[in-house]
């Protein structure tokens, strides 16, 4: 299709060969003719396998710590696949858009990646909205997308759960879903009441949609487990300042350990809450703020022993093989002096650049990048593959089963989940780092409770 | 400036003369309904209108994307104009009323058949949205003063509030995205929007320019004044909510099919209420056709512009938009299409 | 039966009393001048009766329909119409534009009603200003504007007319000539009232005389009558002079 100058992409302005994004001097070298759509007609609905170049397409926002993270792990899977000969035989290109966590800039962005740039494959979305709001269009696209950031079951019980034909072409690398994490949490509930006895549960969550089976299963996995019982529920609006109240009611319940799920700014001021009035219980469950490498930082060291669950651990564990040399890669070249942060790659780089180098081992299998002719092939590779990524083992969930396309939890002799670690901070000098506490085969220091309880 | 303008002039003016034979022919058939126009502006109005009909002749799939979402944003620019310009009683909560619509037909597909012809959802949803309009008007418009707006803004406020709430029927922040779009096929796509959109233009400006719109304008400038000359102000003031409405379901309904769904950022927050009054004030409020150059000016501009070719992020594209807004609200309140028809006149020479 | 009937109207703003128990009766075919100090009353009285202000008290009657309670536009449509004390023209529309406002019908549905280009040049040389028609209105001389309100009242065809202060801010050859164009009216088959707080235009062109003192009744009769009325005089001298 005429349209491919668009993306000479060697040269553009962030200085990153890695990177392409359509520029003025790519849009306007094409010239007018190549990129008048009439042009394109044919090659709209075209794509992928057109070329000699396999493009990717990331989707996060980019503007923020964890779109960063994933954008730069993106691009060190890239690297690593063109220093090893690219994907059947192309050479191998990153096209990053920032999808501000806009339903409306996201579908802009994708449309843009495969109705202009024909990328042959998409990856990424955080915000549950965000991979919401695209699905559809991708699903009819039948580009392979790899969602590597919101972990919402309905994403895929609601589409590949109702037409699995249209939808197959979608699938989910990491993390763990919602339903599958709130089970590990739960396990995790239990190994805190064998380590110190704890026996009651408060669960404060986010009044939002990604923290919907946290507040419906939750509770009931937890009490399963006959030694506990959940004392005290409750949601937190999203502009909540003030987490006295919250705290207190939990307080007053006889607590042991607040389980809060928490994405939004707030977080910061409910850890500092928690610490400076030495509420007696421990902060535990998944605070996205509280992955953040520069947490110490924001809280002044008040986020001492809180911990929070992530894909990753945060990257100071060895989970496989292949989890250190990816932290280093990524510290050597993202952290440092005058570098933006996040100064580790955080959960939705570990499982970006999974995902990018397990989509290039299931092309290997199926032959083929071709998804217009050869999607069937494609998928049932992505199905049969099993892949050790540096967040863990990567294996997908068949077609009848109840998460289709969906990363299978990985679970001990126990039967536990063990891809949810969990991160905890600890001192480290003057400042602070996050260290691995759970599960035990991938701990790197042990659980501790803070003095005042 | 005005020897500029002079030597501009006699350039300008020839060519004026040698189009306006043209434009007389329309003014002759039209005039009367629409306003007369010289030779340079005759050019301007056709020109613009066949570039918009000939867009993916000529652009790429980025601008004609753009193009497609201003298509719609002209239509609630020029909706909000025909109530809030003419009358000068401000809306603040006009995404109230596409809102109205876009849930309204997602809304029936979540819950109640996903199998739902569009003949049936499309003409309900604009009906939703008249009935929201009337809701809102009705208490509302009787008062003067800055009571209306309020409401107005209040409005939007509690609808936005009410989405979580009620989220197992409306999607909550997450929205429904059952909706079936149009078509993904960027051309048709870009008809489909734009062809309603010149429709709705053509009927607004008629309306605009007839009686009605100088009863409306007349509202703006001396309400009593009207009430003196027999007419009902308050009734006129409704009729023009009622009015807008109508297009705003219109375009309510081609928002959820563009995008497959609705969610309450895309469709209801207030900032999009006030990007719909931004755009009509740049372009120039009270005159249709001013909203209607804004969409497109800001929207090109926002979407395609500042990402694809300047490669801006998303955070300064948004303060790009809003800086421009703010310049022209200082330094060119009439709005800039106005300004342009305005100089149109003035360097095409004496029109007769 | 008279046209116009005043019945008793009384209107108060919280405590004060501004127009107390005033009755008159208006016929057919007169000039009636209603005048009074400032602060009688004389504007509240017409801001009653064109559905300003809602009555407090009593009843106002037009050829037999009771409109006490209409709103304005309602009181215009049946046949009454004000000129305006402070001018208050649309500053956006030259003049022709103004009067066409109101030829206008009251419907949501008239596109293109209205008077013809026509009519509105006879509204407007019915009082002498048909060659200002392209004008705007902030170009008009003080005179003019007051014109327009003129233009704009007869332009509602009414039956009765009401004149507030028409001869505010003009020379004594613009009072005699506007004098005569009322009298024109007249003699066209208007009626009308005509409040001013001195006598001096009122003499020679009403045919009677009301007078209002603090919200009350005061005197009526011939000018003559009222000139020499001794109450009369009282009350202006706590103000002004005749």
């Amino acid at each position: 299709m005429a349209n491919e100058d668009n993306n000479t992409l060697e040269s553009d302005r962030t200085g990153n060969d890695a990177v392409g994004r359509r520029t003025f001097l790519g849009a306007a070298s094409a010239g007018a003719l190549t990129t008048t759509l009439a042009g394109c007609m044919g090659g709209v609905g075209s794509g992928g396998g057109g070329d000699d170049v396999f493009k990717i397409g990331h989707l996060g926002p980019t503007e923020l710590q964890m779109g960063r993270g994933a954008e730069r792990s993106a691009e060190l899977a890239v690297a690593e696949l063109k220093d090893n000969g690219g994907v059947q035989g192309q050479d191998v290109e990153l096209l990053s858009e920032d999808t501000g966590g806009s339903p409306s800039e996201a579908e802009r962005v994708t449309q843009n990646l495969v109705g202009s740039d024909n990328v042959d494959l998409l990856v990424g979305t955080f915000v549950s909205e965000v991979t919401q709001g695209i699905i559809d269009y991708v699903a009819e696209r039948d580009v392979p997308f790899i969602i590597t950031g919101s972990a919402d079951p309905a994403t895929i019980t609601e589409n590949h759960g109702q037409d699995y034909e249209q939808y197959k072409n979608i699938v989910r690398t990491g993390p763990i879903n919602s339903d599958l994490q709130a089970e590990g949490m739960a396990g995790y509930a239990s190994h805190l009441n064998d380590l110190h006895g704890f026996e009651n549960f408060s669960i404060l969550a986010d009044d939002a949609a990604w923290t919907g089976s946290f507040r419906d299963i939750l509770p009931d996995l937890i009490e399963e487990d006959s030694d506990l019982s959940v004392v005290h529920e409750d949601r937190m609006a999203l502009d909540t300042d003030n987490f006295n109240p919250f705290l207190d009611d939990a307080a007053d319940a006889d607590a042991d350990v607040v389980m809060r799920f928490i994405a939004h700014g707030g977080a910061a001021t409910f850890t500092s809450t928690w610490a400076q009035n030495e509420y007696p219980f421990a902060l535990e469950g998944i605070s996205v703020p509280g992955m953040s490498p520069e947490f110490w930082g924001a809280t002044n060291g008040t986020c001492l022993y809180e911990t929070t669950s992530q894909s990753g651990a945060g990257g100071v564990s060895e989970l496989t093989d292949k989890t250190m040399p990816f932290v280093e890669a990524y510290e050597e070249e993202f952290t440092g002096d005058g570098q933006d942060p996040p100064s580790k790659p955080m959960y939705m780089g570990f499982n970006s650049y999974d995902g990018i180098l397990f989509y290039a081992k299931a092309a290997e299998e199926a032959g083929t990048t071709d998804y217009n002719s050869d999607l069937d092939a494609i998928v049932d590779a992505m199905l049969n593959t099993e892949f050790t990524g540096a967040a863990g083992e990567i294996s997908l969930y068949g077609e009848d089963s109840d998460y289709p396309n969906d990363l299978k939890e990985s679970r001990n002799e126990d039967g536990i989940i063990s891809n949810f670690p969990v991160t905890q901070w600890h001192e480290d000098g003057d400042g602070g780092v996050v260290e691995c506490v759970y599960p035990e085969q991938d701990a790197t220091a042990e659980h501790v409770v803070p003095e005042w309880i | 400036m005005s020897s500029a303008t002079d030597r501009l002039s006699t350039a300008t003016g020839r060519i004026d003369q040698s189009l306006q034979p043209l434009a007389d022919v329309y003014n002759r058939l039209f005039g009367d309904y629409f306003g007369e126009m010289n030779g340079l502006q005759f050019v301007l109005i056709f020109g613009t209108a066949a570039a918009l009909l000939t867009a993916p002749f000529w652009g790429n799939f980025g601008l004609v994307r753009a193009m497609t979402v201003a298509a719609i944003w002209a239509i609630f620019a020029m909706s909000w104009d025909i109530q809030s310009g003419y009358t000068g009683y401000i809306s603040f909560g006009h995404s109230v009323l596409s809102g109205a619509a876009g849930y309204t037909t997602a809304m029936l597909i979540h819950n109640v058949n996903p199998e739902l012809s569009m003949m049936i959802t499309i003409p309900v949803s604009i009906f939703a949205a008249l009935v929201v309009g009337l809701l809102v008007a009705l208490p509302s418009l009787r008062l003067t003063g800055p009571y209306f707006s309020l409401i107005t803004f209040v409005a939007v406020l509690i609808f936005y509030r009410l989405i979580p709430s009620f989220s197992q029927y409306t999607g909550g922040e997450t929205g429904i995205q059952s909706v079936e779009v149009f078509t993904y096929a960027p051309v048709a796509r870009y008809y489909y929007m734009v062809v309603p959109m010149l429709l709705i233009a053509v009927v607004l400006t008629l309306i605009a320019r007839s009686n009605i719109g100088l009863i409306l304008m007349s509202i703006r400038e001396n309400e009593a004044a009207v009430n003196a000359a027999g007419i009902n102000a308050t009734k006129f003031k409704i009729f023009s909510f009622a009015l807008s409405s109508i297009p705003m379901g219109i375009g309510g309904v081609l928002l959820v099919h563009f995008s497959g769904g609705v969610d309450p950022t895309t469709f209801i927050v207030v900032d999009r209420s006030i990007e719909m009054i931004a755009i009509a004030v740049l372009g120039g409020m009270s005159s249709i056709l001013g909203p209607l150059g804004g969409a497109f000016f800001l929207i090109v501009l926002r979407d395609y512009i500042l990402t694809d070719i300047a490669n801006l992020g998303s955070s300064i594209r948004w303060t790009v938009f809003w800086a421009l807004v703010l310049l022209v609200l200082v330094f060119a309140r009439d709005g800039v299409f106005r300004k342009l028809w305005h100089g149109l006149d003035r360097i095409g020479g004496d029109r007769r | 039966m008279s046209l116009l009937e005043v019945d008793g109207l009384t209107k108060k703003f919280g405590g004060l009393v501004a127009v107390d128990d005033f009755s008159f009766d208006v016929e057919e075919g007169e000039i009636v001048g209603l005048i009074g100090p400032n602060g009688s009353g004389k504007s509240t009285v017409f801001n009653c009766i064109m559905g300003l202000y809602d009555v407090t008290d009593g009843s106002i009657t037009f050829n037999g329909d009771d409109i006490t309670d209409d709103a304005t536009h309602e009181v215009v449509n049946k046949g009454l119409s004000r000129v305006s004390q402070e001018s208050n023209p649309i500053q956006e529309m030259p003049v022709a534009g103004n009067i066409k406002l109101f030829t206008l019908p009251n419907s949501i549905r008239s596109f293109y009603g209205g008077a013809s280009e026509e009519e509105i040049y006879e509204y407007a040389a019915r009082i002498d200003i048909e060659d200002k028609l392209h004008e705007m209105p902030s170009e008009l001389p003080h005179a003019d504007v007051r014109r327009l309100e003129i233009a704009k009242s007869l332009a509602t065809e009414p039956e009765l007319m009401l004149l507030d202060e028409p001869f505010a801010g003009m020379n004594q050859a613009e009072i005699a000539e506007l004098a005569d164009q009322i009298e024109g009216f007249r003699e066209e088959g208007m009626t009308m009232i005509v409040v001013d707080h001195n006598m001096g235009g009122l003499m020679e062109l009403v045919d009677r005389i009301v007078v209002l003192n603090n919200g009350d009744f005061l005197a009526e009769g011939t000018p003559e009558e009222i000139a020499e009325n001794e109450r009369v005089q009282e009350a202006y001298l706590a103000g002004e002079g005749l």
